[in-house]
């Protein structure tokens, strides 16, 4: 079951923030229990367990059994594809902006490389993830950029248009997501915006 | 980012702008929240000696970029709120995490503040447990960006952007 590993498998910032508040938790009853020195001498009841206990226990224990099995061999989660899309999306919009920043000249041509660079960069983060969720296997490579070439070389504009869509879908996306899947999604939507808003647009005048 | 006074040494951490009291909330999505507050405080702070250190034409920025802040700590605070959950305060003042003394310093630390709150945002993103919440962070993380890419423009270096605002990818 590679991808319920994936608690296990999560970036630093989750792990912090989940060991801080375990630490913290117990520390906290430790002091608590410690402080008045006359609870000390209070006797803790007799650690008994009922039958029915141990029953109950050891029926929860091989459901959870079952259930861990049957996750292993089931398909892979929905949200392989939703990844994969954006996977997609952000291999299509790199391949734009290179196609773009050949045709284009002036100051453009530096935004459209930073902006086919970024994008690369999200394909790879979001490929690295994917092996995360699937195990070993790395996401097979989709040979839809190599369809039919525009008749024309796609200019900013286009650019522009496929950065605001791709921002509007990382963005969903990322509020339905969780942990660091959600927190990756977040940064890939923020820089699309960034992307589209300020860098492939001319300065604004001040006003 | 901006730390409170007190604190001797400067760290690119939010959780330095800890402020005394109330003390950070145990649960995760809290905790994250609380940090991205603290840190919006930092900026408005920060934002007003950026103010005094620009050039007049960037007044709009300046302003525009103090009040963003203000807004997203406004719904964070309400958030908060809303599940009883005690906000940090703001601290009477902040040390710098670096000298600001011409045009050229104001805007880095604006660079630097948006990049602090941009990497305070992503961890709401991560933490949060509720959709609503998880929206506004990503929205807020994405302003966040905007905002460093006009302020490095500013500056005139390149790139503007960074593929992972607030990410470590």
């Amino acid at each position: 079951m590679p991808w319920t590993n994936l608690a296990t498998d999560t970036k630093p910032p989750f792990q912090r923030y989940a060991s801080v508040v375990a630490v913290t938790g117990k520390s906290a009853v430790g002091v608590g229990g410690r402080r008045n020195g006359k609870m000390l001498h209070v006797p803790s009841p007799n650690p008994t367990v009922s039958r029915r206990r141990v029953l109950i226990g050891t029926a929860a224990l091989a459901l959870l059994g079952a259930s861990v099995a049957a996750c292993g061999s089931s398909a892979p989660p929905p949200e392989v594809d939703e990844l994969a899309a954006q996977l997609e999306r952000a291999r299509a919009d790199s391949q734009l902006a290179t196609d773009a920043a050949a045709a284009a000249r002036g100051k453009s041509v530096e935004a459209l490389n930073a902006v086919a660079s970024e994008r690369s960069a999200h394909a790879q983060a979001l490929i690295d993830e994917l092996v995360r969720m699937r195990g070993t296997d790395a996401p097979t490579a989709t040979p839809t950029s190599t369809t039919a070439a525009p008749a024309a070389a796609p200019t900013v504009k286009d650019v522009i248009a496929a950065l605001t869509q791709s921002a509007a879908s990382a963005t969903e996306l990322a509020a339905k997501m969780t942990g660091y899947r959600a927190g990756l999604l977040g940064s890939i939507a923020a820089a699309c915006t960034a992307a589209y808003t300020v860098a492939l647009v001319p300065p604004e005048k001040p006003r | 980012m901006t730390s409170p006074e007190p604190t001797p040494t400067t760290t690119t951490s939010s959780r330095a702008a800890e402020p005394t009291s109330p003390s950070r909330p145990q649960a995760a999505a809290d905790a994250a929240m609380f940090d991205a507050i603290a840190t919006a405080q930092a900026s408005i702070y920060g934002y007003g000696i950026v103010s005094a250190h620009s050039t007049p034409d960037l007044n709009y920025l300046v302003s525009s970029s103090m009040a963003a802040h203000r807004k997203q700590r406004e719904e964070a605070l309400a958030m908060l709120e809303a599940r009883s959950v005690d906000a940090p305060l703001p601290a009477a003042g902040y040390q710098l995490p670096m000298e600001v003394d011409n045009p050229t310093d104001a805007a880095n630390l604006a660079v630097r503040m948006e990049e602090d709150s941009a990497v305070a945002w992503r961890a709401v993103v991560e933490q949060a447990t509720d959709a609503k919440e998880r929206a506004f962070a990503v929205g807020a993380l994405t302003d966040c960006a905007v905002r460093a890419a006009r302020w490095t423009r500013v500056l005139g270096t390149t790139p503007i952007t960074v593929a992972f605002p607030g990410g470590t990818e």
